[in-house]
């Protein structure tokens, strides 16, 4: 098309020029959006790098230093360790007492006496699930049964999958967390719906039953979560 | 889509209304046994495309269907013929194609004033048996169905997997048997007997020609496809089709009726082949597959602090103390609080009633295309600033001052549900979903809302598709709108354009219509408007009453026309059925795009009656008088995603016969709606829609009128709630 390069040529300067004054975030040009949508992300892909930031190294001082309570999570979609501070605690009609966890780059997770029962803002995020077949094997036995985790699709929508879990008992075990050496029950739990498999592990505290580290799935699209609770 | 009707000729009623009844008849069963609930782990199974653009071989069809809502886009060559071609699966087993086509050296041999002969055509296919263990899939289909298109054919095929072969991959056998131009190499006969016409170019065309259907010679096809592993896949076929029109014209010279070809999957939707086909010709095929349901990025919404939950009545009594109701200086405040909260979700507060035990709120929505969204935040907002003896909340969505619905939710449910195991599920349950009176009388009202003045400068395309000299053409340059807002319900609106640079105007071949030149004088508007008033108008919305809606629009209210416009629309809050009726009397502007108008003025208007099917299919009847004159209806049928994606057919038919009305007998299209969001993959309520119709005629058109009713009403109405409702706590 002979006037392609005038047109897209135009419409690049245009779109960079374009500017709105007053009014609601709906009244503006989608033109506009997906114009500087696409220049913000060629401008991320290829700008300048920024300098990866090397890992914390996690000493006592340092989480003294800290204020509050800290969890750290690693998603193992990328590796990348971000520590999390505690937005919101409380306990209702389901047993259990919940704990509201941000990150960062406010995310949040949602974590029912340490097992993992939502996240917001991930995409495609755990909506909400139940956690009293886990909970119920913290004290060193028992545990397992159906388990309903409501999962976003991407639309929009939402699934309920009643899972089918299963919860061994692997004994106990002593970790590290920083400078301390934590005593532990160690739990795997085996859940499938259909071709659909995930397996969780799970240490908790021998001493009083709290959770303190744990591998967990947090849905289709983000994967697994590693996370350890280094400070109370 | 059904877009399954006749002609206009003023004698043939009673085949229409058959006509109508059985493409009523086809796509509502399947809309009844539509499985809404596509599952999360399921990849559905997208069968690969042929030449036309449908799940196929190579040149002849398969008869598997796309999966449910699925689209695909195929671009295929060889010897000189270029057929695109968009797949919609508007059902689960009903599918429907549109298909832009070129050949080139048309005119070589039979003389014609083209030499690249360009076409468009519509396909319906229907699957009439799934695949089971035993049984293979079945499937009719009806190929270039308008008219004696160059494309005319209809088929039935079958075909079956294997996957348990001692060959690695997936085997896939195909046998059919074809009509029409796909019965036309080695036919065996006329099962159906009767004559079908030939191929004329440059016929009207347009109309089913349903008496030729399944008509004439008949003759097999076959093939195999054998997908070796995730990435490859070999297919031959024995094609039925001699492309007689194409050896007539010296297109190409067929030598085999074998076809063979590789196919490569570079990603998950594309596709890419090459093949040899009829002995004779190189051929490539592109092959693009998306779902609406399947966003290129999804969704992600920053989350908001967890709700705040009230203090203990037993161990803080004084937190629950009621004075606070007596006091309009505190009550000031309290809204003066919750403005900001709400705000940094994108919502701004319209009115704050506030009694001791409960509150209504009523909030503007810009941010999110799911409503359920914009009543979760609201709730924690509220539960955030409001004293705890305040029990009851009522949330109210007002879109340009018309109130769309109150949900109501009992603050103790929210407090116990935020983090239940089901907690959207569990909210829906306990909430109330009701009509909201018109005006809500004695609240706290935001004072700085109105006047409200927005301006923007920015750049615009408008296209014109399907010319026969330039398939595409395009207009830019660039656009300033204002927007002047002085009270609710009030809208004074402008935009103004300037071309910098297009083609639009340049199809000068002047209208040969029959009917007033109401719409075919497009190219002589964008020819003689380099700098054009696109729109200027006045309006005003309202309640009329819990149900009632209303609007008066006049001005220049699109480029062609303007006039004033009245609307009322019935629409209760949890009815699925909806009436509207608008009347307009409309002028004729100038070429210009200046404040002048021509002589041609017209009193148009409709009735028109909105119903959802459930299972995301709508449907829409309008009845009254066109544009032109011409009085008639349009029937539109739409599968409307939760995530706000929409893909409509529609087909108007008035008393304008096809001779009046030129090529394509009668008006029809397709319209397009994308949620921005869908793209940006960030909250948005915007959406950009198009509607494509294979060629622009006098007849059956309709006034453009900005702010149509139904639209506003219902995005805030019960089924848009429920829709995505389990993001309600996000």
């Amino acid at each position: 098309m002979r006037y392609l390069a005038t047109t897209l040529a135009l419409s690049a300067a245009l779109v960079l020029a374009g500017c709105a004054g007053g009014g609601r975030e709906r009244d503006r040009s989608p033109m506009l959006s997906a114009g500087s949508t696409l220049f913000s992300s060629l401008k991320a892909r290829t700008g300048p790098q920024a300098a990866p930031k090397p890992p914390v190294k996690v000493t006592r001082a340092l989480l003294d230093q800290t204020p509050g309570e800290v969890l750290q999570v690693v998603p193992e979609s990328t590796g990348m360790p971000d520590f999390l501070r505690l937005v919101g605690r409380r306990s209702d009609g389901t047993p259990g007492r919940v704990e509201v966890w941000e990150s960062s780059d406010s995310k949040q997770l949602i974590l029912r006496e340490g097992v993992l029962v939502g996240t917001k803002g991930l995409g495609g995020d755990m909506r909400s699930a139940q956690a009293q077949t886990v909970i119920a094997g913290f004290d060193g036995q028992g545990g397992g049964g159906e388990r309903l985790i409501t999962l976003a699709r991407l639309d929009g929508t939402a699934q309920v999958v009643p899972f089918s879990c299963d919860v061994t008992q692997l004994g106990r075990e002593v970790i590290q967390i920083v400078d301390r050496r934590v005593a532990t029950h160690r739990l795997r739990e085996d859940c499938a719906f259909g071709e659909t498999e995930f397996s969780n592990e799970y240490w908790v505290e021998a001493s009083n039953g709290r959770m303190r580290r744990s591998r967990q799935w947090a849905g289709p699209y983000y994967g697994y979560m590693e996370m350890t609770r280094l400070k109370d | 889509m059904g877009t399954d009707l006749t002609t206009g000729k003023r004698g043939r009623r009673p085949v229409r209304a058959a006509l109508l009844a059985s493409a009523v008849a086809l796509v509502m069963p399947a809309a009844a046994t539509s499985d809404p609930s596509y599952r999360i782990f399921e990849t559905p199974e997208r069968p690969s495309l042929n030449f036309y653009g449908s799940p196929g071989l190579i040149d002849m069809p398969t008869a598997h269907p796309l999966p449910d809502g699925g689209f695909a886009i195929g671009v295929s060559h060889f010897a000189g013929m270029t057929r695109n071609t968009l797949t919609f699966q508007a059902t689960p087993r009903l599918s429907a194609s549109f298909r832009y086509i070129g050949i080139r050296d048309w005119n070589d041999v039979v003389a014609s004033p083209f030499d690249i002969y360009r076409d468009r055509s519509f396909d319906l296919r229907y699957q009439i048996k799934k695949e089971d263990s035993f049984w293979p899939a079945i499937t009719v289909g009806l190929q270039d169905f308008a008219g004696t298109g160059i494309y005319a054919g209809e088929y039935v095929v079958a075909t079956k997997t294997f996957d348990n072969t001692p060959l690695p991959g997936t085997i896939k056998l195909t046998g059919g048997l074809g009509w029409g131009r796909l019965g036309s190499a080695n036919s065996i006969g006329a099962p159906f007997g009767g004559d079908r016409g030939a191929f004329v170019s440059g016929s009207t065309g347009g109309k089913p020609s349903f008496d030729q259907w399944f008509r004439g010679a008949a003759a097999p096809f076959a093939g195999v496809e054998w997908q070796v592993n995730d990435k490859w896949a070999l297919k031959a076929e024995y094609s039925s089709d001699a492309y007689e029109t194409e050896e007539r014209r010296g297109i190409f010279t067929r030598k085999s009726q074998f076809n063979f070809g590789t196919e490569y999957q570079y990603s998950e939707g594309l596709r890419l082949g090459a093949y040899y086909l009829y002995g004779a010709e190189f051929g490539v095929n592109l092959q693009y597959q998306f779902h609406p349901r399947r966003p290129p990025t999804s969704m992600k919404v920053t989350p908001v602090a967890p709700l705040t939950v009230r203090p203990n009545r037993a161990t803080a009594p004084n937190a629950w103390r009621q004075d606070w109701v007596t006091s309009p200086a505190q009550r000031k405040s309290l809204r003066a609080e919750m403005e900001p909260v709400l705000e940094a979700s994108g919502l701004t507060l319209v009115a704050l009633d506030l009694r001791a035990d409960s509150a209504e709120l009523r909030l503007r929505n810009d941010r999110y295309q799911a409503p359920a969204v914009a009543v979760g935040r609201a709730a924690r907002a509220m539960a955030q600033v409001l004293p705890a003896s305040v029990e009851t909340f009522r949330i109210t969505l007002v879109e340009e001052g018309l109130a769309q619905s109150a949900v109501t939710l009992r603050r103790s449910d929210l407090e116990a549900l935020e983090f239940d195991p089901q907690a959207a599920d569990a909210l829906w349950a306990v909430a109330g979903i009701g009509e909201a009176a018109p005006r809500l009388p004695g609240a706290l009202k935001n004072e700085d809302l109105y006047p409200d003045f927005a301006w923007s400068l920015g750049p615009y395309v408008s296209t014109g598709y399907f010319d026969p000299e330039e398939p595409v053409r395009v207009d830019v340059g660039i656009e300033a709108t204002a927007t002047f807002r002085p009270a609710p319900g009030w809208t004074i609106a402008g935009s103004l354009k300037h071309r910098l640079e297009g083609n639009l105007g340049e199809k000068t071949t002047p209208s040969n219509s029959q009917l007033p030149t109401v719409r075919t004088e497009g190219p002589r508007y964008a020819r003689e408007g380099e700098t054009a008033i696109e729109n200027a108008y006045v309006s005003h919305q309202w309640k009329l009453g819990n149900d009632l809606y209303g609007r008066v629009t006049a001005g220049y209210l699109e480029r062609m026309f303007g006039g004033v416009s009245a609307e009322l629309l019935w629409k209760p809050v949890s009815s699925n059925l909806a009436f509207g009726v608008e009347a307009n009397y409309a002028k004729q502007r100038d070429f210009d795009g200046g404040l002048g108008f021509q002589d041609y003025g017209i009193a148009t208007g409709h009735v028109s009656a909105y119903y959802e099917f459930g299972g995301g299919y709508h449907g829409q009847i309008d009845v009254g008088r066109y544009l032109a004159g011409d009085v008639g209806a349009t029937v539109t049928l739409t599968r409307e995603f939760e995530n706000g994606w929409k893909v409509g057919g529609f087909f108007t038919l008035t008393d304008a016969s096809a001779e009046e009305f030129g090529e394509g007998s009668f008006d029809k299209g397709i319209n397009l709606t994308i949620p921005v969001g869908w793209f940006l993959g960030q909250p948005d309520k915007r959406s950009v829609s198009t509607t494509i119709r294979p060629i622009q005629r006098d007849g059956g058109a309709r006034l453009k009128v900005p702010g149509r009713l139904y639209e506003q009403v219902r995005s805030g109405h019960r089924n848009a709630l429920e829709d995505q409702w389990s993001r309600v706590w996000e």
